[in-house]
């Protein structure tokens, strides 16, 4: 039996105790966004936590800071939880049918995801988008089928990029309605060189659910009740 | 005499005064296409403009208000530009795809500009799609004609709106080929539910040359920004 050096014990101990503070950090941001919108202030965000404004600022140094990180975890765990439902798919086409409906509904059903992404700055082109990481992937898999016409793999990845950040963005205006994500992603696959009787099939399929891990802040905070539900505006 | 003086005065006081606001104007644009365009740039176009932060109060009350006033400029440039090489087009699947052509050709060639689209990003991308303030008309038409397949506009709008953005945005992080423009506007018809074989020659038809006049924000910000270079 191996017995752990006290620094080390320590040192994990408070690196467990930090994370857990972010996340509750986190947890109360997202908790008072929703009902605050864009002018969530800091105050705010301490006063839901309980905790003090001077170990506010050992995790985030401004609001803004902690705005993106709040949007990088919520994209991280939905892209996360739908992507094991897009991988189950054979066919690269449906893969990135199923893919962009199911983000496009999420976007519908969660308007603040667009809130979010309004306020970050320049989000678009940014490789560093996971929703682009998995898309690119998803593109690559289309063209090397040889499933997708001549499109390439920028202008393909750009497109579908492009199409789900403005849905976002539309959606934190004003409810997209029920028919929206299949009917851009049918579009979306003619693009990608599909012809329409397939692109028309490919958005038809049934819809499988997905599910969030129980930490996940979506489902913590019960902002987020899966992509069948109403929008909560 | 004394009338010319009092008619002369304010008539000073105004050109002055819209000198400056052009100033700072122009100055913010370099500014934000630099560093973005969150609040915490204000200091940096204050100084950058030579004015006090004080002065600066009495012609934007807010970031916003500035970030505002810049795109707003900008699409207004661009709407007619864009309008004046497209607008006598007949044929409305012609007219839509050169119009989007143009507007990404013309970004391609004006990196400060594509730079500035890219950093207000999602936050303008209502103001931007304000540069094709004639598209849902022209694609109501091309619908009507049975150019383009009956999608609902606004998905079809948020679509394009969506993919000029990240192409801007490419266009701003650095060199993208000569055919990137193309194959955007390509890929957006095919969206929009035209054939390959209608789309071509689409594509093919001769570009207008878009040239911002030597007096448009764009034109007088690329001039101080060159001046800053050769400094």
């Amino acid at each position: 039996m191996t017995i752990e050096a006290p620094e080390n014990h320590r040192s994990r101990v408070a690196a467990a105790r930090r994370s857990k503070t972010r996340l509750r950090l986190l947890e109360s941001a997202l908790l008072v966004f929703a009902r605050k919108g864009g002018q969530t202030v800091i105050d705010d965000v301490i006063a839901q936590a309980g905790m003090a404004r001077g170990s506010f600022y050992n995790y985030f140094r401004t609001s803004e800071e902690l705005l993106a990180a709040l949007a990088a975890t919520v994209n991280e765990e939905l892209l996360q939880a739908i992507d094991p439902v897009v991988q189950c798919c054979a066919d690269p086409a449906e893969r990135i049918a199923r893919g962009t409906r199911l983000l496009l509904h999420a976007v519908r059903c969660f308007p603040l995801y667009g809130t979010f992404l309004a306020l970050l700055s320049a989000p678009a082109g940014d490789p560093s988008q996971p929703a682009s990481r998995f898309l690119a992937r998803d593109v690559a898999q289309g063209l090397a089928s040889g499933r997708f016409g001549d499109i390439g793999q920028r202008v393909g990845t750009d497109l579908l990029m492009g199409a789900v950040l403005s849905a976002a963005f539309a959606a934190a205006r004003a409810p997209l309605d029920a028919s929206y994500p299949d009917a851009s992603a049918r579009a979306l696959l003619r693009a990608l060189g599909l012809p329409e009787g397939e692109a028309a099939r490919l958005t038809a399929l049934p819809l499988p659910d997905f599910e969030l891990p129980p930490q996940a802040l979506l489902r913590r905070t019960g902002l987020f009740d899966g992509w069948r539900a109403a929008p909560m505006l | 005499m004394s009338d010319k003086t009092s008619d002369h005065r304010p008539r000073v006081a105004a050109e002055r005064r819209e000198r400056m606001r052009q100033r700072l104007v122009e100055t913010a644009m370099l500014v934000f296409a630099d560093k973005g365009v969150g609040a915490s740039v204000i200091p940096e176009v204050v100084a950058a403009a030579g004015v006090s932060q004080g002065s600066f109060y009495n012609y934007f009350r807010s970031n916003e208000e500035l970030l505002a006033a810049v795109s707003d400029e900008l699409s207004g440039e661009m709407v007619q530009l864009i309008e004046a090489a497209v607008g006598d087009i007949e044929d409305a699947a012609l007219r839509v795809a050169t119009g989007m052509r143009c507007y990404l050709h013309f970004a391609r060639a004006h990196r400060l500009l594509a730079r500035f689209l890219a950093a207000a990003g999602l936050r303008l991308l209502a103001q931007q799609s304000a540069a094709l303030r004639y598209l849902p008309a022209d694609l109501e038409e091309g619908q009507r004609r049975g150019l383009f397949d009956t999608s609902p506009l606004p998905i079809v709008l948020d679509l394009i709106a969506g993919a000029g953005l990240v192409a801007i945005d490419r266009i701003a992080r650095g060199r993208v080929p000569k055919d990137y423009p193309d194959n955007i506007v390509g890929a957006i018809l095919r969206a929009l539910g035209m054939e390959r074989a209608a789309i071509a020659p689409l594509l093919a038809a001769p570009l207008p040359k878009l040239k911002p006049a030597a007096d448009s924000l764009l034109a007088r910000a690329q001039a101080r920004l060159d001046e800053q270079a050769a400094v």
